[in-house]
């Protein structure tokens, strides 16, 4: 049993992406010494904790099979309402407003996929550019709105107990929807629903109602993340997140996420985003230019996702032991079951 | 006595097809009702209606003598129907308990027990036999092995109506004689079971009654004491069975496929077999043996190793029609040609009146109806799709055809003009190796029959050994 476990763990893709996370974490503290101070760390988590939270709501609606491309104008809009409303109402009515606006667009994304039939892919795109659209009119100028100290501010900047509060807010939503698609019957009609429209429907789960539920969380999460961005630098603005739907997309995948729906792993996010975002600190600081930057994220993305890819079909350490033993002990190939 | 459950002249139009035309079936409370008939005959479709899954175009339901109207899965599994559908309803990516107790979790305090849900799911498991952990995820269980977790499922709270729809499809005897033993069990304690096959041998086992269904209508509703075995096939298919197959087999001549040793990965090892001109060779095998998968290994779909020579062409028709063989938007024409694409025209040119021209001959020769190149293959009936795929290689100039499940989905009369096709077509000196889960078929075309079980050919027989007992006794060994 034990030894049985200790395979499981072997095997499971979360323990393999840390692996590959901390080596790069590893490369980098040599490379840099500024790189492996605590300093550094909690600067590098607080910027993760922005795009971890679009990332954990990106992943409850993909254990559905929900696609959503419209998370980064949702952050944008948020931000923008958020900022808006703060001159206007104050800070803690903004933030309220902000979030039921970004729900708001939940609920439109699930009522045109699964009412009006449209594609997923097409209708978030197409809401995406709606949304930007929105996000300029409320700003009046790509300058955006700035955020006076206050509740916003607060939440962006500050700290408790020398933790900053983005990070805090990160953990408690990946607290919750941890325990959403792990442990309520809701979550696992997500994932149901993701895995096999047709047995969930069968066993009397709403498909649509599911898929609705997706949308709704992967606008909440860019709502909240939208207003700890606003938060952070300051200000509401209108191109805020720009093209960084891509790479939560893409640490999610990379953390084991299946974008067929499904199979969904919180842990796996959160590891996604960290070396993500430990990719960017590390390669500023090494002052890598920012065109190399990008053009150095798009090949490290793409080994990793294909290291992680190699786990998943089965190629894992456990199974390179196996063949690595056979070799040695010239034993014939496994025959087919 | 009041029945269980009651349908009343249902009526079911799909596009193009009257899937049922009035159909009457009445379920006691306490027995097994089998319900009989060919591919395509209703079966599938009455079942889903009962299941909330498909709503009637008129007609009515009535549970206990009381009309209802079924909106949905839920509203059936409301009222207490399980279905153990055809195609595995399961979830691949959750763990085997939790597909069998899908939609009703037991949960605590709002969340999911996970204690209970695999205290709960152990029961049921244990009814059908099954012995894998239950944590396990369900994708990684054998085809078999996944049918009896959905039978489990079926069984995991009280229902009072029980559905299996071709349940024993991929199971070996003992399972299969398991289940038997689950379904009387159930009857003993009420519950009203309909038993939907196209086996009738199958039936003695379990069924009180039967009904046989053709083309959308009942033909009749008899017990099963007060019937026979040959009377059932006779009311299932409207005609006599032997009937259906090519009688006169040409002299085989120079070997025209032979394969060695061939293995793929978890689905064959070590098979060897020959084809010679002008001969049917079948490899049978029940669902999940690999026989089915064979085909594409020779074909070079799927990595395998092993020894394969090819005199002349290889076509390879799919097992899955519409997912493998059609471009189901396009025209026959188009289908007919899109293997020998280079051929209409000069280097590097396609001329489309040239592939017209050759999906006519094709047409012509498979007797295709209709017999116009230009009309959509979605609108064509199952043995027609097929006819227009084997088109496909006959038009490339293929002489080993490979076939894999040619007849699934296809009805009788266009399944017999298959039959007399792949005939002709080995007559004018072709090879055709079919790989078939239909008994009847292989036993009725064949001229050797290669019986597959967990990947690998345990006995091959032909002439006076190739009887339906001796196939179906070496596949279930």
């Amino acid at each position: 049993m034990s030894r049985r476990l200790a395979v499981r763990a072997l095997r499971s893709p979360e323990l393999y992406l840390f692996v590959v996370l901390a080596a790069t974490i590893a490369w980098f503290s040599i490379a840099n010494p500024f790189f492996g101070t605590s300093a550094n760390f909690t600067g590098l988590a607080a910027g993760a904790a922005v795009l971890g939270i679009a990332a954990m709501g990106v992943t409850v609606a993909l254990a559905a099979g929900s696609i959503d491309f419209s998370i980064a104008a949702t952050i944008a809009l948020a931000g923008v309402i958020a900022a808006w409303l703060d001159g206007h109402v104050g800070g803690a009515p903004a933030i309220a407003g902000a979030l039921v606006a970004a729900l708001a667009v939940g609920v439109v994304n699930g009522a045109v996929v699964t009412r009006f039939g449209i594609n997923p892919f097409i209708a978030t795109l197409a809401m995406a550019g709606t949304l930007r659209g929105i996000a300029f009119l409320v700003a009046g100028s790509s300058a955006g709105i700035v955020v006076e100290d206050g509740p916003i501010v607060t939440l962006g900047q500050h700290e408790l107990a020398g933790v900053p509060l983005p990070i805090l807010a990160f953990a408690a939503v990946a607290l919750v929807a941890y325990l959403l698609l792990a442990h309520t019957p809701a979550g696992r009609a997500l994932l149901a629903v993701g895995g096999n429209p047709e047995a969930a429907r069968l066993s009397g789960i709403s498909v649509a109602g599911a898929q609705r539920w997706g949308y709704i969380a992967s606008a909440g999460a860019a709502g909240v993340a939208g207003v700890l961005l606003a938060g952070r630098t300051g200000s509401g603005l209108p191109q805020a997140a720009a093209g960084q739907e891509l790479l939560v997309y893409s640490a999610v995948i990379l953390g084991g996420t299946s974008l067929w729906g499904g199979r969904a792993t919180i842990v796996g996010s959160v590891l996604g985003i960290l070396f993500v975002e430990t990719l960017r600190n590390g390669l500023i600081l090494e002052r890598v230019s920012p065109y190399w930057q990008t053009i150095l994220q798009g090949v490290f993305l793409i080994v990793a996702v294909w290291l992680v890819r190699q786990q998943q079909l089965g190629r894992d350490p456990v199974w390179l032991a196996e063949r690595v033993g056979r070799r040695l002990r010239r034993g014939p190939p496994a025959e087919a079951r | 006595m009041t029945p269980l459950l009651e349908a009343v002249g249902v009526v079911k139009t799909f596009p193009g097809v009257r899937a049922l035309d009035g159909v009457d079936f009445e379920l006691r409370a306490g027995e097994v009702h089998a319900l009989l008939g060919e591919n395509g005959a209703g079966k599938s479709t009455l079942m889903r209606i009962f299941a909330g899954d498909h709503a009637p175009d008129s007609g009515e339901l009535r549970f206990d003598g009381r009309p209802v109207r079924l909106a949905s899965p839920a509203d059936a599994l409301a009222h207490g129907v399980r279905l153990v559908a055809q195609e595995r309803a399961l979830v691949p990516t959750l763990s085997v308990a939790e597909n069998v107790l899908l939609g009703r979790l037991p949960r605590r305090r709002g969340r999911v027990d996970w204690p209970a849900v695999r205290a709960a799911a152990a029961a049921p498991l244990a009814r059908v036999g099954l012995d894998v952990d239950p944590g396990v995820e369900l994708g990684l269980l054998r085809r078999d092995e996944q049918q009896l977790v959905e039978v489990a499922k079926a069984l995991s709270d009280e229902g009072r109506v029980l559905i299996l729809d071709e349940a024993t499809a991929s199971l070996s005897t003992s399972e299969s004689e398991r289940l038997f033993e689950v379904v009387r069990n159930l009857r003993e304690h009420g519950v009203g079971i309909v038993y939907i096959t196209h086996r009738v041998g199958e039936l003695t086992a379990v069924a009180d009654r039967v009904t046989v269904l053709r083309d959308g209508r009942r033909v009749g509703t008899s017990a099963l004491a007060g019937t026979t075995r040959e009377r059932l096939v006779e009311q299932m298919v409207g005609r006599k069975l032997a009937e259906l197959y090519p009688r006169e087999r040409p002299q085989p001549g120079e070997p025209r496929l032979c394969v060695e040793g061939l293995t793929a990965d978890g689905m064959c090892s070590g098979v060897s077999l020959e084809v010679r001109a002008g001969e049917i060779v079948a490899l049978f095998g029940l669902v999940g043996s690999g026989a089915t998968e064979i085909p594409y290994a020779i074909a070079g779909d799927v990595a395998a190793h092993g020894h394969v020579e090819v005199r002349g062409r290889l076509g390879l028709v799919p097992a899955d029609r519409r997912s493998e063989g059609l471009f189901p938007q396009a025209t026959v024409g188009r289908n007919i040609g899109a293997a020998s694409l280079d051929r209409y025209g000069p280097p590097g040119l396609y001329r489309r009146r040239r592939e017209t021209a050759a999906a006519r001959r094709q047409i012509a020769a498979l007797d295709l109806r209709p017999p116009r190149p230009w009309a959509p293959v979605a609108k064509l009936s199952g043995g027609n799709q097929q006819k227009a795929v084997l088109g496909r290689w006959l038009e490339r100039g293929a002489d080993v055809l490979l076939l894999s499940e040619p007849t699934r989905g296809v009805d009788v009369g266009a399944r017999a003009e298959i039959y007399r096709l792949l005939g002709e077509l080995c007559a004018g000196g072709r090879s055709v190796l079919l790989a078939s889960s239909d008994l009847d078929e292989v036993v009725g075309l064949a001229d050797r029959v290669h019986v597959v079980s967990r990947g690998r050919v345990v006995a091959v027989l032909a002439g006076e050994d190739l009887r339906h007992e001796r196939v179906l006794e070496a596949a279930t060994r």
